[in-house]
């Protein structure tokens, strides 16, 4: 018999279970050998254990949180792998994930010149609509601080966009830098 | 299909039309219903009581040796120093860190490979500078609120935003004075450092085109010239003085040499924070309009704590290092290349041919297929047919020359939540792009100075 609980739990899957998955194929990279699927399992079993600690008013945002994490330990475990094959294998480093997916090779490169940081904030916000205070909540820093980073984060991305491709897109914003 | 609202000169629309999930079909309520009840079901036990008491008697001897050989080791060649373990929050040069193979992921032009050497006439301006530990000392976020207010008219009480809590992740709190939506001072605790800025009213006033809707937008109420560079300059200072009050003079920070950008009706002064002679990477930053009126404004405070003098690389050393990452790049980018997709191809006839790695537009797994909104309009395809050999894609060669290094502090959080001037080298030369023009401005790019073996770049352990 289904419980309450669990009738939840299936409509929070139901509500945000496609958003997740798209979270990870714009991120996820083939050869982290794990699946969509696998990252998407892993992110709701965790919810599940962590369903009572869900906070009503920001659902998303929590699972967001623990999708970001999972991320970041999928992306370790390759590492390490990496790490032991290289020694059989000229190492170097490999492009990440988000940009590797992205088609717009002008995009791409004005993404690649962005920090860490800055790109992660600025994915969020774009692809995954998360406004300032979102952001700070996922990321786990200030409003205030999401705030500039984002601005900043758009900022650069114009001008190196600008800068890989002045033609296509004319607007001089490197006074921005 | 073209969304017609799309402005291809727009750059958040031409990174919204690159969603690689945008293709994608929804995952249907059947299947995520399945995922639901997978997550639901309660963990196999792999354990059976015998099975346990073996393994973990297996443990205990492995543990234990592997402590004694951990601390022989140590003994015998580990560092003396403490190793500075930087947090996955990290900011500053952390990233730029190049003795790993994975550090420079992110941070170069990926489609493509650097070919890069040692200038001829290479120079190198400092070197050996210690690690510094950043403090709040004795301010806090409402201190510095209050520090800064007069300076700009403002008054009132300060409160805490509400925020949403969320288990498991720590934020800093944000203080703030005013009002959200108009004038108002924000600052917060960024563990060591405090943050804080302060915008004049509603709409928000940039000295640069606005890129997009979150707090830049277009100068409308603020009519007039920009006053002169040393207007602005002594407007911003009176502010940062303010904020860093009596703190900062004795904090061992100073305010380093401004650098104005003008605009139309505005100059932006940025000021870089110096310690021990040299720049650091935080910048204060002050928008100043007409008849010196502040219209935003930026900053950090924080007072200079430890310090401590680690074995460093050399700028030679950090160029080889770089360099021979580069050219392992260009070696896997070499491997990329002939692997590319032999059932379909896809080439760009705008000045170079090209590619894209992993497949995308040519039947990658997330089905990334350029479309017309994500194709820049000079750029055509053509598709081979599928029993077509594969095209020869020729990855553009970035050529750079190093020519000068200079020592500067970047700022870095470690894993225990400190935070930290970290030398570093700020390579400095000439780059082509992958046709041959020259590229202005030029390359740079950061290495962390500090002896690799005394950096763990690892993340730290992620728990729920």
């Amino acid at each position: 018999m289904t419980t309450n609980r669990e009738e939840r739990f299936t409509q929070l899957v139901l509500a945000h279970g496609d958003v997740l998955s798209r979270y990870f194929a714009r991120r996820h990279r083939d050869a982290d050998a794990v699946s969509v699927d696998d990252l998407l399992a892993e992110v709701l079993a965790v919810a599940w254990r962590r369903f009572d600690d869900l906070p009503a008013d920001a659902e998303l945002l929590f699972l967001f949180g623990i999708a970001r994490n999972v991320l970041a330990n999928t992306r370790r475990r390759s590492g390490r792998r990496a790490a032991i094959t290289s020694r059989l294998r000229p190492p170097g480093p490999s492009p990440s994930a988000e940009l590797e997916a992205i088609g717009d090779l002008t995009v791409r490169a004005a993404l690649a010149e962005l920090t860490p940081t800055d790109r992660e904030i600025l994915l969020l916000a774009t692809f995954e609509g998360c406004d300032p205070i979102e952001c700070a909540t996922v990321l786990g820093i200030s409003t205030n601080a999401a705030s500039i980073r984002l601005s900043r984060a758009k900022q650069h991305f114009a001008a190196h966009l600008h800068a890989a491709d002045p033609e296509s897109f004319p607007v001089d914003v490197t006074g921005a830098m | 299909m073209t969304d017609p609202t799309f402005d291809h000169a727009d750059a958040l629309d031409r990174l919204r039309a690159a969603d690689p999930a945008a293709v994608l079909a929804p995952v249907s309520s059947d299947r995520l219903a399945r995922f639901a009840r997978t997550a639901m079901m309660p963990p196999t036990s792999r354990f059976t009581h015998a099975r346990y008491r073996l393994v973990a008697i297996g443990a205990s001897v492995t543990s234990a040796a592997a402590v004694m050989a951990g601390i022989l080791a140590l003994e015998a060649t580990g560092p003396a120093l403490p190793v500075l373990a930087l947090s996955s929050r990290t900011v500053g040069a952390a990233a730029s860190y190049a003795p790993a193979a994975h550090a420079m992921a992110g941070d170069m032009v990926i489609w493509g490979s650097f070919d890069i050497t040692k200038g001829q006439d290479f120079t190198a301006t400092g070197g050996g500078a210690p690690a510094v530990e950043l403090t709040s000392g004795s301010n806090s976020p409402s201190s510095v609120i209050a520090a800064i207010a007069p300076s700009v008219g403002l008054s009132g009480s300060i409160t805490q935003q509400d925020q949403v809590s969320i288990p498991g992740i720590t934020q800093s709190a944000n203080f703030i004075m005013g009002d959200p939506n108009a004038a108002n001072i924000q600052a917060s605790d960024q563990g060591g450092t405090i943050s804080w800025s302060y915008t004049a009213s509603t709409p928000p006033v940039v000295t640069t085109p606005a890129v997009g809707g979150d707090v830049a937008g277009a100068s409308t109420s603020d009519a007039g010239p920009a006053p002169s560079d040393q207007d602005a300059i002594t407007a911003a200072r009176a502010v940062l003085d303010a904020a860093n009050g009596a703190a900062l003079a004795n904090s061992g920070l100073q305010i380093g040499t401004p650098v104005t950008t003008d605009g139309s009706s505005d100059v932006s002064v940025q000021f870089p924070l110096v310690t021990g002679g040299l720049t650091t990477d935080l910048v204060d930053s002050v928008d100043v309009g007409p008849n010196g009126v502040i219209l935003s404004a930026s900053g950090t405070v924080a007072s200079v704590g430890r310090s401590v003098a680690y074995p460093t690389i050399s700028a030679d050393d950090a160029v080889a290092t770089i360099t021979a990452q580069a050219a392992a790049q260009a070696a896997q980018e070499g491997a990329t290349t002939t692997t590319a997709p032999s059932t379909q191809t896809t080439t760009e006839t705008s000045g170079t041919t090209a590619v894209p790695p992993s497949g995308v537009g040519a039947g990658a797994p997330l089905g990334a297929a350029p479309t017309p909104a994500t194709t820049p309009p000079a750029a055509t395809e053509t598709t081979a047919p599928s029993d077509s050999p594969p095209a020869v894609a020729t990855p553009p060669v970035y050529t750079v020359v190093v020519d000068h290094a200079v020592e500067q502090y970047a700022v870095n959080t470690l894993a225990d939540g400190s935070t930290w001037l970290l030398p570093v080298w700020i390579l400095q030369g000439t780059s082509n792009s992958g046709a041959g023009t020259p590229q202005t401005p030029g390359w740079e790019r950061q290495v962390i100075e500090i002896d690799p073996q005394y950096v763990n770049l690892a993340p730290r352990a992620i728990t729920y």
